[in-house]
Protein backbone atom coordinates (compact mmCIF):
# COMPACT_ATOMS: atom_id res chain seq x y z
CA UNK A 1 0.00 0.00 0.00
CA UNK A 2 1.41 3.37 -0.97
CA UNK A 3 0.48 6.76 0.49
CA UNK A 4 -1.00 9.15 -2.07
CA UNK A 5 1.54 11.68 -3.29
CA UNK A 6 0.26 15.24 -3.21
CA UNK A 7 0.98 15.89 -6.90
CA UNK A 8 -1.82 13.72 -8.32
CA UNK A 9 -4.78 15.61 -9.71
CA UNK A 10 -8.14 14.60 -11.10
CA UNK A 11 -9.93 16.76 -13.66
CA UNK A 12 -12.59 19.17 -12.48
CA UNK A 13 -14.77 18.74 -15.60
CA UNK A 14 -16.87 15.88 -14.11
CA UNK A 15 -18.01 18.18 -11.32
CA UNK A 16 -18.95 20.91 -13.76
CA UNK A 17 -20.88 18.59 -16.05
CA UNK A 18 -22.74 16.83 -13.26
CA UNK A 19 -23.53 20.20 -11.73
CA UNK A 20 -25.15 21.17 -15.04
CA UNK A 21 -26.94 17.81 -15.36
CA UNK A 22 -28.43 18.19 -11.87
CA UNK A 23 -29.30 21.79 -12.56
CA UNK A 24 -31.10 20.76 -15.77
CA UNK A 25 -32.98 18.01 -13.92
CA UNK A 26 -34.13 20.24 -11.09
CA UNK A 27 -35.04 23.14 -13.38
CA UNK A 28 -36.99 20.64 -15.51
CA UNK A 29 -39.14 20.15 -12.43
CA UNK A 30 -39.12 23.89 -11.85
CA UNK A 31 -41.97 24.52 -14.28
CA UNK A 32 -44.36 23.18 -11.66
CA UNK A 33 -42.58 24.35 -8.54
CA UNK A 34 -44.34 27.75 -8.03
CA UNK A 35 -47.79 26.20 -8.40
CA UNK A 36 -47.00 23.15 -6.26
CA UNK A 37 -45.48 25.44 -3.63
CA UNK A 38 -48.71 27.45 -3.57
CA UNK A 39 -50.75 24.22 -3.17
CA UNK A 40 -48.57 23.01 -0.31
CA UNK A 41 -48.84 26.37 1.46
CA UNK A 42 -52.63 26.53 1.05
CA UNK A 43 -53.27 22.82 1.83
CA UNK A 44 -50.77 21.56 4.41
CA UNK A 45 -51.10 17.99 5.65
CA UNK A 46 -50.91 17.05 9.31
CA UNK A 47 -49.38 13.59 8.93
CA UNK A 48 -47.76 12.34 12.10
CA UNK A 49 -45.52 9.84 10.30
CA UNK A 50 -43.24 12.75 9.34
CA UNK A 51 -41.43 14.93 11.89
CA UNK A 52 -42.70 18.52 11.79
CA UNK A 53 -39.46 19.76 10.17
CA UNK A 54 -40.05 17.36 7.27
CA UNK A 55 -43.62 18.56 6.85
CA UNK A 56 -42.66 22.24 6.86
CA UNK A 57 -42.92 23.88 3.47
CA UNK A 58 -39.92 26.09 4.29
CA UNK A 59 -37.72 22.97 4.51
CA UNK A 60 -38.82 21.92 1.02
CA UNK A 61 -38.21 25.40 -0.37
CA UNK A 62 -34.71 25.64 1.07
CA UNK A 63 -33.83 22.08 0.03
CA UNK A 64 -34.98 22.71 -3.54
CA UNK A 65 -33.84 26.28 -4.13
CA UNK A 66 -30.64 26.16 -2.04
CA UNK A 67 -28.70 23.68 -4.23
CA UNK A 68 -29.86 25.51 -7.38
CA UNK A 69 -28.42 28.79 -6.07
CA UNK A 70 -25.16 27.12 -5.02
CA UNK A 71 -24.95 25.34 -8.40
CA UNK A 72 -25.34 28.62 -10.26
CA UNK A 73 -22.45 29.92 -8.17
CA UNK A 74 -20.27 26.98 -9.24
CA UNK A 75 -21.31 27.46 -12.87
CA UNK A 76 -19.85 30.97 -12.67
CA UNK A 77 -16.96 30.41 -10.27
CA UNK A 78 -15.28 27.19 -11.45
CA UNK A 79 -12.96 26.49 -8.54
CA UNK A 80 -12.32 23.27 -6.68
CA UNK A 81 -13.78 24.74 -3.52
CA UNK A 82 -16.96 25.86 -5.31
CA UNK A 83 -17.27 22.38 -6.81
CA UNK A 84 -17.02 20.77 -3.39
CA UNK A 85 -19.63 23.12 -1.94
CA UNK A 86 -21.96 22.45 -4.89
CA UNK A 87 -21.56 18.67 -4.52
CA UNK A 88 -22.43 18.84 -0.82
CA UNK A 89 -25.37 21.16 -1.51
CA UNK A 90 -26.79 18.72 -4.07
CA UNK A 91 -26.28 15.84 -1.65
CA UNK A 92 -27.94 17.61 1.29
CA UNK A 93 -30.79 18.98 -0.84
CA UNK A 94 -31.51 15.61 -2.44
CA UNK A 95 -31.52 13.82 0.89
CA UNK A 96 -33.83 16.40 2.50
CA UNK A 97 -36.26 16.16 -0.43
CA UNK A 98 -36.19 12.35 -0.28
CA UNK A 99 -37.38 12.60 3.31
CA UNK A 100 -39.89 15.44 2.98
CA UNK A 101 -43.65 14.87 2.98
CA UNK A 102 -44.07 16.88 -0.19
CA UNK A 103 -41.40 15.13 -2.30
CA UNK A 104 -40.46 11.74 -0.78
CA UNK A 105 -41.93 9.90 -3.79
CA UNK A 106 -40.11 11.82 -6.51
CA UNK A 107 -37.50 9.62 -8.18
CA UNK A 108 -35.65 12.71 -9.42
CA UNK A 109 -34.28 13.09 -5.92
CA UNK A 110 -33.29 9.42 -5.73
CA UNK A 111 -31.12 9.64 -8.84
CA UNK A 112 -29.90 13.09 -7.76
CA UNK A 113 -28.87 11.66 -4.39
CA UNK A 114 -26.68 8.94 -5.91
CA UNK A 115 -25.12 11.28 -8.44
CA UNK A 116 -24.46 13.89 -5.74
CA UNK A 117 -22.91 11.19 -3.55
CA UNK A 118 -20.51 10.31 -6.38
CA UNK A 119 -19.78 14.02 -6.95
CA UNK A 120 -19.01 14.58 -3.28
CA UNK A 121 -16.75 11.53 -3.09
CA UNK A 122 -14.96 12.53 -6.30
CA UNK A 123 -14.59 16.16 -5.20
CA UNK A 124 -12.88 15.24 -1.93
CA UNK A 125 -11.00 12.17 -3.17
CA UNK A 126 -7.23 12.24 -3.47
CA UNK A 127 -6.13 10.10 -6.43
CA UNK A 128 -3.73 7.37 -5.30
CA UNK A 129 -1.72 7.44 -8.51
CA UNK A 130 -1.47 9.76 -11.49
CA UNK A 131 -3.93 7.78 -13.55
CA UNK A 132 -6.37 6.20 -11.16
CA UNK A 133 -9.02 8.89 -11.68
CA UNK A 134 -9.52 7.34 -15.12
CA UNK A 135 -10.05 3.90 -13.60
CA UNK A 136 -11.66 3.92 -10.14
CA UNK A 137 -14.20 6.83 -10.29
CA UNK A 138 -15.71 5.70 -13.63
CA UNK A 139 -16.15 2.18 -12.29
CA UNK A 140 -17.82 3.43 -9.10
CA UNK A 141 -20.09 5.61 -11.26
CA UNK A 142 -21.12 2.59 -13.34
CA UNK A 143 -21.83 0.57 -10.21
CA UNK A 144 -24.16 3.33 -8.96
CA UNK A 145 -25.98 3.46 -12.31
CA UNK A 146 -26.37 -0.32 -12.29
CA UNK A 147 -27.70 -0.12 -8.74
CA UNK A 148 -30.48 2.28 -9.77
CA UNK A 149 -31.56 -0.06 -12.56
CA UNK A 150 -31.37 -3.09 -10.28
CA UNK A 151 -33.82 -1.27 -7.99
CA UNK A 152 -36.20 -0.76 -10.90
CA UNK A 153 -35.81 -4.34 -12.07
CA UNK A 154 -36.53 -6.32 -8.89
CA UNK A 155 -39.84 -4.60 -8.16
CA UNK A 156 -41.16 -5.47 -11.62
CA UNK A 157 -40.66 -9.21 -11.24
CA UNK A 158 -44.33 -9.65 -10.45
CA UNK A 159 -47.27 -10.84 -12.63
CA UNK A 160 -48.79 -7.36 -13.03
CA UNK A 161 -45.64 -6.24 -14.86
CA UNK A 162 -45.05 -9.46 -16.82
CA UNK A 163 -48.58 -9.17 -18.19
CA UNK A 164 -48.30 -5.45 -18.96
CA UNK A 165 -51.37 -4.69 -16.78
CA UNK A 166 -49.43 -2.28 -14.54
CA UNK A 167 -48.03 -0.12 -17.33
CA UNK A 168 -51.36 -0.12 -19.17
CA UNK A 169 -53.15 1.26 -16.12
CA UNK A 170 -50.37 3.63 -15.00
CA UNK A 171 -50.09 5.14 -18.47
CA UNK A 172 -53.79 5.74 -18.87
CA UNK A 173 -52.62 9.21 -19.92
CA UNK A 174 -51.31 10.77 -23.14
CA UNK A 175 -47.65 9.93 -22.53
CA UNK A 176 -45.07 8.36 -24.86
CA UNK A 177 -45.79 5.04 -26.55
CA UNK A 178 -49.05 4.54 -24.66
CA UNK A 179 -50.38 7.93 -25.74
CA UNK A 180 -49.70 7.05 -29.37
CA UNK A 181 -51.08 3.53 -28.96
CA UNK A 182 -54.36 4.76 -27.49
CA UNK A 183 -54.72 7.10 -30.45
CA UNK A 184 -53.83 4.65 -33.24
CA UNK A 185 -54.27 1.07 -31.94
CA UNK A 186 -57.56 -0.69 -31.29
CA UNK A 187 -58.40 -1.14 -27.58
CA UNK A 188 -58.33 -4.91 -28.07
CA UNK A 189 -54.67 -4.78 -29.12
CA UNK A 190 -53.53 -2.62 -26.18
CA UNK A 191 -52.95 -5.44 -23.63
CA UNK A 192 -50.61 -7.32 -26.02
CA UNK A 193 -48.73 -4.10 -26.78
CA UNK A 194 -48.48 -3.32 -23.06
CA UNK A 195 -47.09 -6.79 -22.38
CA UNK A 196 -44.48 -6.41 -25.12
CA UNK A 197 -43.52 -2.99 -23.74
CA UNK A 198 -43.38 -4.22 -20.16
CA UNK A 199 -41.21 -7.26 -20.91
CA UNK A 200 -38.99 -5.00 -23.01
CA UNK A 201 -38.66 -2.58 -20.07
CA UNK A 202 -37.71 -5.44 -17.73
CA UNK A 203 -35.12 -6.71 -20.23
CA UNK A 204 -33.63 -3.24 -20.70
CA UNK A 205 -33.42 -2.62 -16.96
CA UNK A 206 -31.77 -6.02 -16.50
CA UNK A 207 -29.19 -5.20 -19.15
CA UNK A 208 -28.48 -1.80 -17.59
CA UNK A 209 -28.25 -3.40 -14.13
CA UNK A 210 -25.51 -5.74 -15.39
CA UNK A 211 -23.72 -3.05 -17.43
CA UNK A 212 -21.08 -2.37 -14.77
CA UNK A 213 -19.50 -5.66 -15.82
CA UNK A 214 -19.06 -4.50 -19.43
CA UNK A 215 -15.99 -2.80 -20.87
CA UNK A 216 -16.16 0.97 -20.26
CA UNK A 217 -17.20 2.01 -23.78
CA UNK A 218 -20.04 -0.52 -23.95
CA UNK A 219 -21.28 0.23 -20.46
CA UNK A 220 -21.64 3.91 -21.33
CA UNK A 221 -23.37 3.22 -24.65
CA UNK A 222 -25.80 0.69 -23.19
CA UNK A 223 -26.86 2.75 -20.19
CA UNK A 224 -27.24 6.03 -22.08
CA UNK A 225 -29.29 4.28 -24.79
CA UNK A 226 -31.52 2.65 -22.17
CA UNK A 227 -32.06 5.92 -20.32
CA UNK A 228 -32.85 7.94 -23.44
CA UNK A 229 -35.29 5.28 -24.61
CA UNK A 230 -37.07 5.37 -21.23
CA UNK A 231 -37.54 9.13 -21.51
CA UNK A 232 -38.68 9.03 -25.14
CA UNK A 233 -40.90 5.94 -24.96
CA UNK A 234 -42.43 6.35 -21.51
CA UNK A 235 -42.79 9.91 -20.44
CA UNK A 236 -40.79 13.08 -21.11
CA UNK A 237 -41.27 14.05 -17.46
CA UNK A 238 -38.85 11.23 -16.65
CA UNK A 239 -36.17 13.47 -18.16
CA UNK A 240 -35.63 14.98 -14.72
CA UNK A 241 -35.10 11.48 -13.27
CA UNK A 242 -32.71 10.37 -16.00
CA UNK A 243 -30.72 13.57 -16.63
CA UNK A 244 -28.42 13.14 -13.59
CA UNK A 245 -27.76 9.50 -14.50
CA UNK A 246 -27.16 10.30 -18.16
CA UNK A 247 -24.70 12.95 -16.97
CA UNK A 248 -22.98 10.40 -14.73
CA UNK A 249 -22.77 7.77 -17.49
CA UNK A 250 -21.35 10.32 -19.94
CA UNK A 251 -18.88 11.55 -17.33
CA UNK A 252 -17.71 8.02 -16.56
CA UNK A 253 -17.22 7.33 -20.26
CA UNK A 254 -15.28 10.57 -20.71
CA UNK A 255 -13.06 9.87 -17.70
CA UNK A 256 -12.27 6.37 -18.99
CA UNK A 257 -11.50 7.69 -22.46
CA UNK A 258 -8.91 10.11 -21.13
CA UNK A 259 -6.68 7.08 -20.70
CA UNK A 260 -8.08 4.90 -23.45
CA UNK A 261 -6.03 5.57 -26.63
CA UNK A 262 -3.40 3.05 -25.68
CA UNK A 263 -5.49 0.84 -23.51
CA UNK A 264 -6.27 2.80 -20.35
CA UNK A 265 -4.31 3.20 -17.16
CA UNK A 266 -2.53 0.03 -16.22
CA UNK A 267 -2.81 -1.57 -12.83
CA UNK A 268 0.06 0.55 -11.63
CA UNK A 269 -2.22 3.48 -12.31
CA UNK A 270 0.03 5.34 -14.73
CA UNK A 271 -1.93 7.19 -17.42
CA UNK A 272 -1.25 6.13 -20.99
CA UNK A 273 -3.72 8.44 -22.63
CA UNK A 274 -4.30 12.15 -22.86
CA UNK A 275 -3.33 12.88 -19.30
CA UNK A 276 -4.89 15.49 -17.04
CA UNK A 277 -7.14 17.76 -19.07
CA UNK A 278 -7.74 21.45 -18.41
CA UNK A 279 -8.64 22.24 -14.80
CA UNK A 280 -7.94 19.70 -12.10
CA UNK A 281 -8.84 19.03 -8.51
CA UNK B 1 -2.62 -10.76 -31.73
CA UNK B 2 -4.30 -8.14 -29.52
CA UNK B 3 -4.04 -8.77 -25.78
CA UNK B 4 -7.30 -9.85 -24.10
CA UNK B 5 -9.42 -7.01 -22.70
CA UNK B 6 -9.28 -6.86 -18.93
CA UNK B 7 -12.68 -5.90 -17.56
CA UNK B 8 -12.84 -2.70 -15.48
CA UNK B 9 -14.05 -4.67 -12.45
CA UNK B 10 -10.90 -6.79 -12.51
CA UNK B 11 -8.60 -3.82 -13.05
CA UNK B 12 -10.23 -1.87 -10.24
CA UNK B 13 -9.98 -4.86 -7.88
CA UNK B 14 -6.26 -5.22 -8.65
CA UNK B 15 -5.73 -1.48 -8.22
CA UNK B 16 -7.51 -1.36 -4.86
CA UNK B 17 -5.42 -4.30 -3.63
CA UNK B 18 -2.25 -2.31 -4.31
CA UNK B 19 -3.34 1.17 -3.29
CA UNK B 20 -5.10 2.09 -0.07
CA UNK B 21 -8.36 3.85 -1.03
CA UNK B 22 -10.87 3.57 1.79
CA UNK B 23 -13.28 6.01 0.15
CA UNK B 24 -13.56 3.91 -2.99
CA UNK B 25 -13.88 0.73 -0.93
CA UNK B 26 -16.63 2.36 1.16
CA UNK B 27 -18.53 3.47 -1.97
CA UNK B 28 -18.33 0.00 -3.49
CA UNK B 29 -19.23 -1.67 -0.20
CA UNK B 30 -22.27 0.62 0.10
CA UNK B 31 -23.31 -0.36 -3.43
CA UNK B 32 -22.89 -4.02 -2.59
CA UNK B 33 -24.97 -3.63 0.59
CA UNK B 34 -27.86 -1.94 -1.23
CA UNK B 35 -27.60 -4.42 -4.12
CA UNK B 36 -27.74 -7.27 -1.60
CA UNK B 37 -30.95 -5.87 -0.11
CA UNK B 38 -32.47 -5.41 -3.57
CA UNK B 39 -31.48 -8.93 -4.59
CA UNK B 40 -33.28 -10.23 -1.49
CA UNK B 41 -36.62 -8.65 -2.52
CA UNK B 42 -37.63 -11.39 -5.01
CA UNK B 43 -36.44 -14.24 -2.82
CA UNK B 44 -37.14 -13.18 0.77
CA UNK B 45 -40.69 -12.10 1.78
CA UNK B 46 -39.37 -9.96 4.67
CA UNK B 47 -37.35 -7.80 2.25
CA UNK B 48 -40.32 -7.41 -0.10
CA UNK B 49 -42.64 -6.53 2.81
CA UNK B 50 -40.16 -3.98 4.14
CA UNK B 51 -39.92 -2.36 0.72
CA UNK B 52 -43.69 -2.22 0.32
CA UNK B 53 -44.17 -0.89 3.88
CA UNK B 54 -41.73 1.87 3.00
CA UNK B 55 -43.95 2.75 0.02
CA UNK B 56 -46.94 2.96 2.40
CA UNK B 57 -45.14 5.23 4.91
CA UNK B 58 -45.55 2.56 7.55
CA UNK B 59 -41.96 1.58 8.29
CA UNK B 60 -41.12 2.16 11.95
CA UNK B 61 -39.07 3.75 13.35
CA UNK B 62 -38.87 6.76 11.06
CA UNK B 63 -35.06 6.47 11.02
CA UNK B 64 -35.34 3.06 9.32
CA UNK B 65 -37.70 4.50 6.70
CA UNK B 66 -35.26 7.38 6.19
CA UNK B 67 -32.34 4.97 5.79
CA UNK B 68 -34.27 3.05 3.12
CA UNK B 69 -35.30 6.12 1.17
CA UNK B 70 -32.20 6.33 -1.07
CA UNK B 71 -32.66 2.68 -2.11
CA UNK B 72 -33.80 2.90 -5.75
CA UNK B 73 -37.31 1.50 -6.32
CA UNK B 74 -38.75 3.16 -9.41
CA UNK B 75 -41.92 1.59 -10.78
CA UNK B 76 -41.84 -1.19 -8.19
CA UNK B 77 -44.73 -3.47 -7.21
CA UNK B 78 -48.36 -3.39 -8.33
CA UNK B 79 -49.70 -0.38 -6.43
CA UNK B 80 -53.40 0.47 -6.47
CA UNK B 81 -55.43 3.17 -4.75
CA UNK B 82 -59.12 3.73 -4.13
CA UNK B 83 -60.41 7.20 -3.13
CA UNK B 84 -63.96 7.75 -1.94
CA UNK B 85 -66.10 10.43 -0.30
CA UNK B 86 -67.38 7.77 2.14
CA UNK B 87 -65.82 4.84 4.00
CA UNK B 88 -65.63 1.74 1.81
CA UNK B 89 -66.43 -1.88 2.61
CA UNK B 90 -64.35 -4.81 1.35
CA UNK B 91 -66.85 -5.52 -1.43
CA UNK B 92 -66.47 -1.90 -2.66
CA UNK B 93 -62.77 -2.50 -3.12
CA UNK B 94 -63.20 -5.69 -5.13
CA UNK B 95 -66.03 -4.22 -7.24
CA UNK B 96 -65.71 -0.43 -6.94
CA UNK B 97 -68.92 1.57 -7.44
CA UNK B 98 -68.77 4.26 -10.11
CA UNK B 99 -68.10 7.11 -7.70
CA UNK B 100 -64.93 5.46 -6.36
CA UNK B 101 -61.74 6.57 -8.08
CA UNK B 102 -59.26 3.71 -8.51
CA UNK B 103 -56.11 3.19 -10.55
CA UNK B 104 -52.61 1.76 -10.39
CA UNK B 105 -49.65 3.95 -9.50
CA UNK B 106 -45.97 3.65 -10.34
CA UNK B 107 -44.67 3.82 -6.77
CA UNK B 108 -45.49 5.17 -3.28
CA UNK B 109 -49.31 4.97 -3.44
CA UNK B 110 -49.83 7.65 -0.71
CA UNK B 111 -48.53 10.11 -3.29
CA UNK B 112 -52.13 10.28 -4.51
CA UNK B 113 -52.94 12.63 -1.63
CA UNK B 114 -49.52 13.97 -0.62
CA UNK B 115 -47.90 15.02 -3.90
CA UNK B 116 -48.35 18.09 -6.08
CA UNK B 117 -51.54 18.62 -8.03
CA UNK B 118 -53.04 15.31 -6.82
CA UNK B 119 -52.95 16.64 -3.26
CA UNK B 120 -55.00 19.66 -4.31
CA UNK B 121 -57.53 17.47 -6.12
CA UNK B 122 -58.13 15.21 -3.14
CA UNK B 123 -57.82 17.42 -0.08
CA UNK B 124 -59.72 20.41 -1.45
CA UNK B 125 -62.84 18.33 -2.05
CA UNK B 126 -63.78 17.68 1.58
CA UNK B 127 -63.41 14.51 3.63
CA UNK B 128 -61.90 11.55 1.79
CA UNK B 129 -61.23 7.90 2.59
CA UNK B 130 -58.18 6.48 0.81
CA UNK B 131 -57.30 2.77 0.49
CA UNK B 132 -53.89 1.67 -0.77
CA UNK B 133 -52.55 -1.74 -1.74
CA UNK B 134 -49.16 -2.89 -2.98
CA UNK B 135 -48.79 -6.41 -4.31
CA UNK B 136 -45.70 -8.44 -5.13
CA UNK B 137 -46.50 -11.97 -6.24
CA UNK B 138 -48.41 -13.47 -3.28
CA UNK B 139 -47.55 -10.71 -0.83
CA UNK B 140 -49.83 -7.77 -0.02
CA UNK B 141 -49.33 -4.62 2.03
CA UNK B 142 -52.47 -2.57 2.63
CA UNK B 143 -53.12 0.81 4.25
CA UNK B 144 -56.12 3.03 4.67
CA UNK B 145 -56.29 6.72 5.59
CA UNK B 146 -59.00 9.18 6.49
CA UNK B 147 -58.30 12.71 5.20
CA UNK B 148 -60.10 15.23 7.42
CA UNK B 149 -59.80 18.90 6.42
CA UNK B 150 -59.98 21.39 9.29
CA UNK B 151 -61.61 24.81 9.21
CA UNK B 152 -59.77 27.50 7.19
CA UNK B 153 -57.61 29.84 9.27
CA UNK B 154 -57.58 33.64 8.95
CA UNK B 155 -55.37 33.38 5.84
CA UNK B 156 -57.63 30.80 4.22
CA UNK B 157 -55.18 27.94 4.81
CA UNK B 158 -56.89 24.57 5.28
CA UNK B 159 -54.82 21.97 7.13
CA UNK B 160 -55.89 18.38 6.46
CA UNK B 161 -55.29 15.75 9.11
CA UNK B 162 -54.19 12.35 7.79
CA UNK B 163 -55.33 9.55 10.11
CA UNK B 164 -54.58 5.85 9.58
CA UNK B 165 -57.76 3.72 9.73
CA UNK B 166 -58.23 -0.06 9.63
CA UNK B 167 -58.52 -1.90 6.32
CA UNK B 168 -62.14 -3.00 5.78
CA UNK B 169 -62.89 -6.46 7.13
CA UNK B 170 -64.11 -8.97 4.50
Amino acid sequence: MSAPPSTHHAPIEPLRWLNLALLAAWLWKGWAFPEVDRIYRAHPLVFDFFPSSLRAIATLEVAYLGPICVALGFAVRRTRRAGRVAALAWLGGSLALLLHLGSYNDATFTTSFWVALWMSWYAFRRPRTDGDWALVPPFVARCLISLVFLGGLVGKLTPEYWSGEAFLDIYDRPYGVFGLARAYVTPAALPALAQFYSIGAIAMEGTAAASFLLPSRWAGLVTIAVMLSIVVLSNLLLGSVMAPLIGLAATATWLSRQAQPSGGPDVQGQPKGKGVPHGSI
Amino acid sequence: MAPPTILPAVRVARHLRRHRDLGAVAMLAGCALVAGFLAAVPIHPAAARLSMSRFHLRTEPFALWAALQPVPAMYNFANRYWVSARPLAARDLSAPPGEVETRMLNHYPPRIFTFGFERLRHVSAGERWVYLESAYRDLRVRSAYHLRPGPPDAAGVVATRVEPIPWPAP
